[in-house]
């Protein structure tokens, strides 16, 4: 041990952990994206008894404006669209959520594995990634849920499948950058094996991209159900957003007037992928200081349009 | 030469670096040896891409795998490279650390300085991370830094700073020989000027070996004792600073001296024409001598060998003959 060269002077170091509470609270834009999510995980898990009715009851032959006991009014099923929504936001959420959390595991692993291995590896892996990644995402659903049944399960599963490709090659890039740079070289140079290189360097690097990436794919795949049910290829025992607004599309909602059976589920949706968008970029933000330097910040967040939806005759 | 009878702390024995690139090989580093004692200060300068990077990479085994290394680096007698990154390990750090090439990049972006110069600590000498945080105080605090900047992250610190704190960094876990990879570059001179001081004040509190790479002779001469001259992959002129400086055997050491400006005779700067031969090349006789102005005959067959003059070592064919140049 070296004594200081000031000599007794009083060497004390601050410390700062938390990290992970300061990537919820550390930035006022997650807080409000994350607590607009929780309000809806609250709606979804609170369906049943936010819900005026039970879903399934039918009430009327036809569309029915707002009234007092039924707040949204009914569908042209005779259904209240207030407990319709609220049972679909637990659709959404869950097949958002799972879906890119299976996208998140594959992408990031094989990301992972690619961009560190390197070499042959890679190269099969990447060939693998751009395989399915030029499979057309619509085609493939309609064909999984034709080949497999069209249950919930399998939506998520697909969705998962379709969106893991891009989180692959992204994390490779960022792997592949962050193993060449200087302090990758210097831990190596301290001796450290290949595992803690990985988790404590190369890993907390990647990670606002992955977390970015993950929160992309919730909207995305909340939008990729949406469509789903829309063109009718969704779980049928499941009450979804996007079901609502195909049911409104059968039923001639828009031709009778009835806005309150379309705009819910529309705004719902909206509402939904803005406060994961929001919460994303927030978090982002507290994991990388570097984005505080504007000219550093990036911003990936691009919403996909509604493939498919506006073919629809 | 050191006139101590101390056994060599860090021997380096015909180290060669060849890069493997596909189309044919590089010869980046070809027979590069020298010896470096307990405290000793050796300096190597030379000019882009004469290899000096790629001698102390090959040192500390981190060349990439395209490269084959040859010939031996002894510590304390025992040959490091010789079983790969097992032999090695337990020598990183705790026996040879590293200052690398431009300390913006060598730490890590998202960790706060102070993390990352607790890490080799917490590595090598399995520290509680309060022991760890009470070493790094001390650390940036020898290095001019307020202890209490460690919380903070790099982007927050200074280019000096930096470097600063890449030098406690390479210090933590209190190396015998420390090799110091253009330390200087890329700051501006007064900041370079304290870098200098504070890499020879700590070589000299904590009798730390250093070897220090630069491309900048007169940086390298106020903190070296000796140093060497490389060109082309092959030292061509080490000695101590004061003859090198005063009077260099090798027609490149005395070129790169020529060199350097020196406002207070106004003499011209001279430039040394021509290039060094492309590192693909295999060269016939003396590297240097398309570019030497006092080449002989043969210079352009036979590779000049190493002569030992008793002070220094040259590898020049004028050293052989009876004129040295003045």
């Amino acid at each position: 041990m070296v004594a200081s060269p000031s000599g007794e002077r009083v060497v004390s170091v601050p410390t700062r952990r938390g990290t992970a509470l300061r990537l919820i609270t550390g930035n006022r834009q997650t807080v409000l994206g994350l607590c607009a999510l929780g309000v809806f995980l609250l709606i979804a898990l609170l369906a049943p008894v936010i819900a005026p009715t039970p879903v399934n009851t039918g009430f009327a032959n036809g569309f029915s404006a707002p009234t007092a006991v039924h707040p949204l009014g009914l569908d042209g099923g005779g259904f209240d669209v207030l407990s319709r929504l609220v049972h679909g936001a637990q659709t959404s959420l869950l097949v958002g959520s799972i879906a890119a959390l299976v996208g998140m595991v594959i992408g990031g692993t094989i990301g992972f594995v690619a961009g560190y291995v390197g070499g042959r590896t890679d190269g099969v892996l990447m060939r693998i990634t751009d395989y399915f990644l030029v499979i057309p995402d619509i085609p493939l659903m309609i064909v999984a849920a034709a080949v497999f049944g069209q249950s919930l399960t399998n939506i998520m599963i697909v969705i998962g499948l379709v969106y893991w490709a891009s989180t692959a090659r992204l994390i490779r890039a960022q792997v592949m950058s962050v193993r060449q740079r200087t302090f990758v070289k210097r831990v190596e140079a301290m001796g450290a094996s290949p595992l803690f290189v990985l988790t404590r360097h190369v890993v907390p690097q990647v990670t606002p991209l992955l977390v970015a990436n993950t929160v992309l794919m919730v909207a995305n795949a909340i939008f990729a159900e949406t469509y789903i049910s829309f063109l009718g290829l969704g779980d049928p025992s499941v009450v979804s957003w996007g079901r609502m607004i195909q049911d409104a599309l059968d039923q001639g909602a828009v031709v009778a007037g009835a806005w309150w059976v379309v705009l819910p589920p529309g705004l719902a949706v909206t509402l939904v992928v803005l406060a994961a968008t929001i919460a994303g970029q927030g978090m982002e933000d507290t994991l990388n200081p570097r984005l505080k330097v504007g000219h550093l910040a990036v911003r990936r967040f691009r919403v996909r349009p509604l493939h498919g939806a506006l073919d629809r005759p | 030469m050191t006139t101590s009878v101390t056994a060599p702390l860090l021997e380096v024995r015909d180290l060669g670096v060849d890069f493997d690139i596909g189309s044919g090989q590089l010869h980046a580093v070809r027979g590069v040896s020298f010896v470096l004692r307990a405290r000793d200060r050796l300096g190597i300068v030379g000019e882009s891409g004469c290899g000096k990077s790629t001698v102390v990479l090959a040192m500390m085994g981190l060349l990439p795998p395209n490269a084959e290394v040859s010939g031996q680096v002894l510590f304390n007698g025992v040959d490091i490279l010789a079983g790969g990154d097992s032999s090695m390990r337990p020598h990183r750090w705790c026996d040879i650390s590293m200052v690398f090439q431009g300390a913006m990049n060598a730490f890590n972006p998202v960790r706060t300085v102070g993390d990352q110069i607790a890490e080799p600590i917490r590595m090598h000498r399995k520290a509680s991370r309060r022991d760890a945080d009470k070493r790094v105080g001390e650390l940036l605090d020898m290095v001019g830094i307020p202890a209490s900047r460690a919380v903070r992250y790099p982007h927050e610190f200074s280019g000096g700073m930096r470097q600063r704190a890449a030098l406690a960094m390479a210090l933590a876990c209190g190396p015998k020989v420390l090799l110091a990879d253009e330390p200087t570059t890329a700051l501006d001179v007064i900041v370079q000027a304290e870098i200098l001081q504070l890499l020879r004040r700590v070589s000299d509190d904590l009798g730390v070996a250093l070897v220090f790479i630069s491309h900048d002779l007169p940086a390298v001469a106020q903190v070296t004792e000796r140093v060497a001259v490389m060109y082309a992959g092959r030292v061509v002129e080490e000695a101590p600073v004061s003859r090198l400086l005063t009077a260099p055997l090798h027609p490149y050491s005395a070129a790169l001296l020529a060199a350097i400006p020196r406002p207070e005779t106004a003499a011209a700067v001279c430039s040394i024409p021509g290039e060094p031969p492309g590192l693909d090349t295999t060269v016939i006789g003396c590297a240097f001598a398309p570019r030497c102005v006092s080449v002989l005959d043969n210079c352009r067959i036979t590779e000049p060998p190493n002569i030992f003059d008793g002070e220094g070592v040259i590898a020049c064919h004028l050293a052989t003959s009876a004129g040295l140049p003045r």
